[in-house]
């Protein structure tokens, strides 16, 4: 076995049929499992103009090559689509243990299509794929609807099934709703959970043990154990946490030469909210839905006041997701909290992302507000990120008078007031007045609301940005704007790039500025469009590969993928031919959108987070990102058109592109 | 020999090349090294130091091509 089973699951709603089909090997060859064999589904079978909430859309759950074949911190599933939000293709990335479902039941890939008359469940096993009545878990929130599932799958001497499900936000199908599983892990973004909820599917139950394995197994579990043994080596002794975080104050600029391995340091005791006075103090974090800056909207005393430290404290355990060693996240106790009319307890601490959009973003220094907002949306099945980012417009809009106290439900929707922001959130998730419209997103939520909201609406393609402000890593900015599913801060920047050190491995990628001056960064030249793609590609492999985002930012020579990617598979291909591979999902990607009437240009960052009206204070003061000049650049480079970012016919057939866009009849059906 | 260094922006790095690699003589122990790039003898106590990804004790003798990293912190998530 290479990794990998060669097979996916169909499953047509319409006709409540399932079937599979056997995948050729050359798909994997050209384009690894996960992200890059959704892709190509999703190009060779959504009809162009396909509408994502239509029974045409497809669905897919998919898990990468080294997912079970022992390797760690390669967990990851992805569910991709169609996206209502984008327009484009969607995918949504997750940790949890979903991924080892999917293969254990003998799959690559759960595809779903059509649309059921009533809600339903799959229920996936050794023996092949139920289509259930989700009667008595249908309405129940994404936790509710697990538990349930669980209890209604698990039998004595087996091992309890994995579940992904949505909440209310996708049975309602918002555009920002994901897919969860484990109690809250969620694939959040692109409006995945709202096309799953589109088809009347509740969950996807899977209770497989078919076994999976690589080529050379000793290999790949020799590497794993060096990596587990590297990151343990960055932990910190447990007496020193407190005050740490606090040293980042001292730090002059945004010039670091990060050893990815040291990473760990931070994720593996605060988890990735430990992030927060980093960027608090350096300017990353955006404030006052990017309209602001810390200087002068939060001060250091709020900063200390809702940073990681203060999740800590309610922390009860570790938690890790399938085959990590890493451990990044963490079980709270949030029972005592104030705004806890829900009754929540033990819950998954909040990502950073959470943790910064729900605080400083929205000068909310109340954490326990925070730490509600974060329980409920994992409960709703909402994405955080965009929802936070439908609160701060809503609250500019508010504030410029475009919006009324009576439009917002007659809340004082205003920066800080954690009551009714806590009430906002609430309207979006259950589509209540205005809520339904910001459900839907910032760009659309502009197009209803009009009267110049539109400045308020901070997003790129459709997609609300995370919060990593992009004005101060042009790489990032680039980033957001070249990748077909926008607004993306997990396919790299400047400081990541810095921490994976591909320039070590891949022939072409140009070395970090590790020290000194970074200015050039700012430049539309080939050595940073080189960057920006090393980074795009390295994300796509990554994602075919199974593999996490903080597993990549390790670094090459301690997160070995290409070495993994052989062990598993045999093959004998070198960084290069693979970075090559992640130019080809990338392309693909982009080819989705295109035929879908989705150009590149729609994927430009909304101006605020480029800086064309600069700030004048604070650490993003007079920065601008020449997005522009630096998206075309990046194009030129990747052998697509400069300036419309269509992938040149000639780069199309260097990528062997054409044939694998063409094959929507050359499936094998063999169950 | 050439000493490969990751440490924080506090540390001096006015004689590194642009690859993050600095000559230095041969000889030095990890201690001696730490003090060239001026990386606080707290800081280097306190936090995560590893040469060649292991924990080594500070009299250790670097040699050419070893890998000296301490911890910086950085966003992510």
């Amino acid at each position: 076995m290479k990794g990998y089973t060669g097979k996916i699951l169909e499953v047509d709603l319409t006709k409540g049929e399932s079937r599979t089909i056997q995948i050729k090997e050359e798909i994997y060859e050209k384009l690894l499992s996960g992200a890059g064999l959704g892709a190509w589904w999703c190009y060779n079978h959504i009809p162009a103009g396909a509408d994502p909430m239509s029974p045409e859309n497809c669905l897919c759950f998919t898990t990468g090559i080294m997912t079970c074949t022992g390797a760690t911190i390669m967990g990851r599933w992805m569910v991709i689509t169609k996206s209502p939000s984008t327009g484009g293709i969607g995918e949504a990335n997750c940790g949890g243990s979903f991924a080892a479902g999917i293969k254990h039941c003998g799959f690559d890939m759960i595809v779903v299509t059509g649309k059921a008359e009533k809600p339903v469940y799959l229920y996936i096993d050794n023996k092949g794929c139920q289509i259930k009545d989700a009667e008595g878990v249908w309405g129940l929130d994404t936790h509710e609807a697990e538990e349930e599932l669980w209890r209604r799958h698990s039998a004595p001497g087996k091992k309890r099934p994995v579940v992904a499900v949505i909440g209310p936000g996708g049975e309602k199908q918002g555009w920002m709703a994901g897919v969860c599983n484990e109690n809250g892990r969620i694939a959040a973004r692109q409006g995945v959970g709202g096309v799953m909820g589109s088809k009347n599917l509740k969950a996807v139950v899977c209770h497989g043990n078919k076994p999976i394995s690589g080529v050379h197994t000793e290999e790949i579990k020799s590497l794993a154990k060096m990596t587990a043994s590297r990151i343990n080596m960055a932990f910190l002794p447990p007496e020193i946490p407190t005050g740490l975080l606090n040293i980042t104050k001292i730090l002059p600029e945004l010039q670091l030469s990060p050893d990815g391995l040291l990473t760990a340091v931070l994720m593996g005791t605060w988890g990735t909210a430990g992030a927060s006075q980093f960027t608090g103090q350096t300017g990353e974090g955006p404030i006052r839905n990017w309209g602001g800056t810390q200087k002068e909207h939060f001060t250091v005393r709020q900063l200390n006041k809702t940073d990681a430290h203060q999740m800590l404290k309610h922390q009860v355990s570790r938690y890790y997701c399938y085959s990590c060693s890493y451990g990044c996240g963490g079980e709270l106790d949030i029972s005592k909290i104030k705004h806890n009319d829900q009754g929540y307890s033990i819950v998954h601490k909040p990502e950073y992302e959470s943790q910064w959009d729900y605080t400083a973003f929205l000068l909310n220094d109340d954490n326990d507000a925070m730490l509600f907002i974060n329980e409920y949306l994992n409960r709703q099945g909402v994405d955080a990120i965009s929802c936070g980012g439908c609160v701060g417009m809503a609250i500019e809009c508010v504030e410029h008078g475009i919006l009324t106290k009576e439009d917002v439900g007659g809340l004082d929707l205003t920066w800080g007031n954690a009551e009714a922001i806590i009430e906002f959130v609430k309207m979006i998730c259950e589509q209540r007045g205005i809520g339904e419209v910001f459900s839907h997103g910032t760009r659309y939520a502009a197009k209803v609301i009009g009267k110049g909201s539109d400045e308020f609406a901070v997003q790129g393609g459709g997609m609300e940005p995370p919060m990593h402000d992009s004005r101060l890593d042009p790489q990032q900015a680039t980033l957001y704007g070249i990748d077909p599913t926008p607004s993306r801060h997990t396919s790299g920047g400047s400081l990541y790039y810095g921490c994976m050190h591909l320039w070590k491995k891949v022939s072409w990628a140009p070395a970090a500025a590790i020290v000194g001056d970074k200015s050039g960064e700012s430049i539309a030249s080939e050595e940073e469009a080189l960057k920006v793609l090393a980074c795009a590609y390295y994300k796509r492999l990554i994602d075919g590969a199974g593999g996490c985002y903080f597993g990549m930012i390790l670094g090459v020579g301690n997160y070995p993928v290409f070495e993994w990617l052989n062990a598993a598979t045999g093959w004998e291909l070198s960084p290069d031919e693979y970075m090559e591979i992640g130019k080809r999902i990338l392309t693909l990607r982009q080819m989705f959108n295109i035929k879908h009437g989705k150009m590149p240009w729609d994927n430009r960052p909304h101006d605020r987070m480029v800086g064309d009206t600069p700030h004048t204070v604070g650490k993003t003061a007079h920065k601008t990102v020449p997005i522009d000049a630096m998206m075309k650049k990046t194009w030129e480079v990747a052998g697509y058109d400069p300036e419309t970012g269509v992938p040149l016919d000639s780069t199309l057939e260097e990528l062997g592109l054409p044939a694998l866009m063409n094959m929507a009849e050359e499936v094998s059906y063999v169950g | 020999m050439r000493i490969e260094f990751h440490g924080p922006s506090i540390c001096d790095f006015s004689n590194f090349e642009k690859d993050g690699t600095i000559e230095v003589q041969d000889g030095l122990t990890l201690k001696q090294f730490l003090k060239i790039v001026k990386l606080p003898m707290l800081w280097a106590k306190t936090l995560p130091l590893l040469v060649n990804y292991e924990k080594v004790p500070m009299d250790t003798v670097l040699k050419d091509g070893d890998i000296v990293s301490s911890y910086t912190p950085l966003g992510s998530g």
